[in-house]
């Protein structure tokens, strides 16, 4: 009986007989060249998908915006387009600089953090669109300074007590902060609070003119896991009160206008809360009843202050009236046409306004509009994104109106990251699947 | 080393070792074509090394050899088919000798098993070494080997039993 190594020899000799084969080594040769030959192709067709991949991917990320000359005059572009929710921020790439147009509510994506809305300022010098990075920002309100300087905002901190969160879906806010738009610089006025400070998304944080911010606020009466309603009843509001921004602290405008809307301000020191005009400089008010006015930031206030523009009644939209006195006259006018108003921006000059209407033959987008207050005449100055109102997430710095409108180019569409490392992953396994087979049939 | 020098050292090995490999080589594919192409191919992926191992080619030849029998091989030449006994007659009819109930016997194992009997059993590697030149974990190389002995067992007739 023989051992598995003896069969195992004995089989071996039916092997092949072993003999000199002269041509095997330039067959090698040439086998090993077409193998590098077609793994440099391989790899080269990588290499250029995915340079063509990036290359695609940045160029998407650039706009056609060039740095603006010094002397470059600020101006509102007569076009607004929606910003790509994969811009870059101002943490990114730094401050904008002077803001012409700041548009709120706009979705933000980024690798790391959830999908949340964010703020977008549009350069006044340059058209460029970038994300503000607004730090501790509450994302309960945002107002932009007449001058495109300084944007002031919410922000969210710690609370003595229980903080309010609206269940879950808000920040609780503890005071407000100015940021400025030129140096990124934020200063902060932090109010203490037990439960956190409410304010209205809208109508609580105004700019009386460049240096002044009014604001109006009231205080949770519980926080989260309060019993019974406390959780979602206001407690003691603050009066309306002005903020001379880099001053200590604020001062009280009229200490029994208290938890109250600033529907309006005409951005040289006057804000129109209910039916009051006051003088941010002096606390000084006068009456403006302005009946019919349904809607917040729907109103504009004439440069004097004496006369209100908005659209009257409770259709939306509705007819432009302009209201108040001019002098000893008193005014209650009505523009013609211009039935389907829903906001009045700002005063243009004597005779012409900024309004928000619908875009021609559309029911879904809106466009901004110079109006003629004596004849109705109108005419597009600024083309929006739309669809929605502007009135509810845009902004503009009305101290730049009186440079007219310009052309800026559009801003950049940067592509979703996630889907260019995807498509280069996707293409790198290709070529890795292609090499692997190609090396496999390549024959000797 | 020159490219002249290079070929005249590839070449003076296969001429002496050529024959040797071969019977390695059929005893993993069970065909003589079979055992020229993959000794071939060995050959040929040794090639780009060979100014690193002429001094001692063969180890690195043989290590080739033995891991594109399992890898490229298996792919063409395995198809397992469970039987408990090896056919009683080849299809000629003839009565089959022991060398090809052998041959028939090992190309019922899996091309790692074919490899880790030829290696321990006909190279007379240890475990160890039969492990490194097949890239595998030694664990791996006794529990194939194991099974390969059994199957060997059942599938040659009881005077033939596999004696190690």
């Amino acid at each position: 009986m023989s051992t598995l190594h003896e069969r195992l020899e004995a089989l071996a000799d039916d092997a092949p007989s072993g003999g000199l084969d002269p041509a095997l080594y330039d067959r090698a040769r040439r086998y090993h060249r077409r193998r590098r030959a077609g793994t440099a192709l391989v790899v080269a067709a990588a290499v250029l998908g995915v340079l063509g991949i990036a290359g695609g991917a940045h160029l998407q990320t650039r706009a056609d915006v060039q740095p603006a000359a010094p002397s470059a005059a600020a101006a509102v572009p007569e076009r607004l387009y929606a910003p790509s929710p994969w811009l870059s921020g101002t943490d990114d790439d730094g401050p904008l600089g002077r803001i012409a147009v700041l548009m709120t509510d706009q979705e933000r994506k980024s690798w790391i953090s959830a999908d949340h809305e964010a703020v977008v300022g549009i350069s006044a010098t340059t058209g460029e669109y970038r994300f503000l990075d607004l730090p501790d920002d509450a994302g309960q309100g945002w107002a932009l300074s007449p001058d495109g300087r300084r944007v002031a905002f919410w922000i969210t901190g710690a609370t003595t007590g229980t903080a309010n969160t609206q269940a879950g879906q808000a920040l609780p806010v503890t005071g407000l902060a100015v940021y400025d738009a030129d140096t990124g610089g934020v200063l902060r006025y932090p109010v203490e609070t037990a439960h956190g400070l409410m304010v209205d998304r809208n109508s609580s944080l105004a700019w009386a003119d460049a240096d002044h911010l009014v604001f109006s606020f009231s205080q949770w009466r519980g926080g989260d896991g309060a019993s019974g309603e406390r959780a979602s009843m206001s407690g003691p509001g603050a009066p309306l009160s002005v903020w001379k921004v880099g001053a200590e602290a604020p001062r009280t405008i009229d200490p029994e206008t208290v938890s109250s809307e600033v529907e309006a301000t005409n951005g040289r020191g006057e804000v129109l809360v209910g039916d009051y005009a006051y003088a941010v400089s002096d606390g000084s008010r006068h009456r403006l009843r302005t009946p019919g006015r349904s809607m917040t930031r729907s109103s504009a206030l004439s440069p004097s202050g004496g006369l209100v523009a908005y659209p009257r009644g409770n259709g939306n939209p509705a007819p432009i009236v302009i209201v108040g006195h001019a002098g000893n006259r008193v005014v209650d006018s009505s523009v013609p046409g211009n039935d389907e108003t829903f906001s009045v921006f700002a005063w243009l000059d004597a005779g012409h306004l900024l309004a928000e209407e619908y875009a021609p033959q559309s029911r879904y987008r809106t466009d901004l509009y110079r109006v003629n207050i004596r004849t109705g005449v109108s005419q597009r100055v600024v083309r929006l994104a739309g669809p929605g109102n502007f009135r509810y997430s845009g902004q503009l710095a009305t101290d730049l109106l009186d440079a007219g409108f310009v052309a800026r180019p559009a801003p950049p569409t940067p592509w979703d990251p996630r889907t260019v490392a995807g498509a280069v992953a996707a293409l790198i396994a290709a070529a890795c699947v292609v090499l692997v087979l190609w090396r496999r049939r390549v024959r000797l | 080393m020159s490219a002249s020098e290079v070929r005249a050292g590839f070449e003076e090995f296969v001429a002496a070792r050529r024959g040797a490999l071969l019977r390695t080589a059929y005893l993993l594919t069970g065909g003589h074509e079979d055992a020229e192409d993959l000794v071939q191919l060995a050959l040929v992926k040794a090639l780009p090394h060979w100014t690193r191992i002429a001094d001692a080619p063969e180890p690195y030849v043989r290590r080739i050899l033995a891991r594109e029998s399992v890898t490229r091989w298996r792919r063409r030449r395995w198809r397992e088919v469970s039987v408990d006994r090896l056919p009683e007659s080849s299809a000629t009819g003839e009565d089959p000798t022991d060398r090809e109930l052998l041959r028939r016997a090992l190309l019922q194992l899996s091309p790692r098993q074919r490899a880790v009997v030829v290696l321990r059993y006909f190279e007379d590697l240890t475990e160890a070494q039969t492990a490194d030149v097949l890239g595998i974990r030694l664990g791996t190389v006794k529990s194939h080997g194991r099974e390969a002995l059994e199957r060997l067992r059942s599938m040659l007739p009881d005077d033939d039993a596999v004696q190690v």
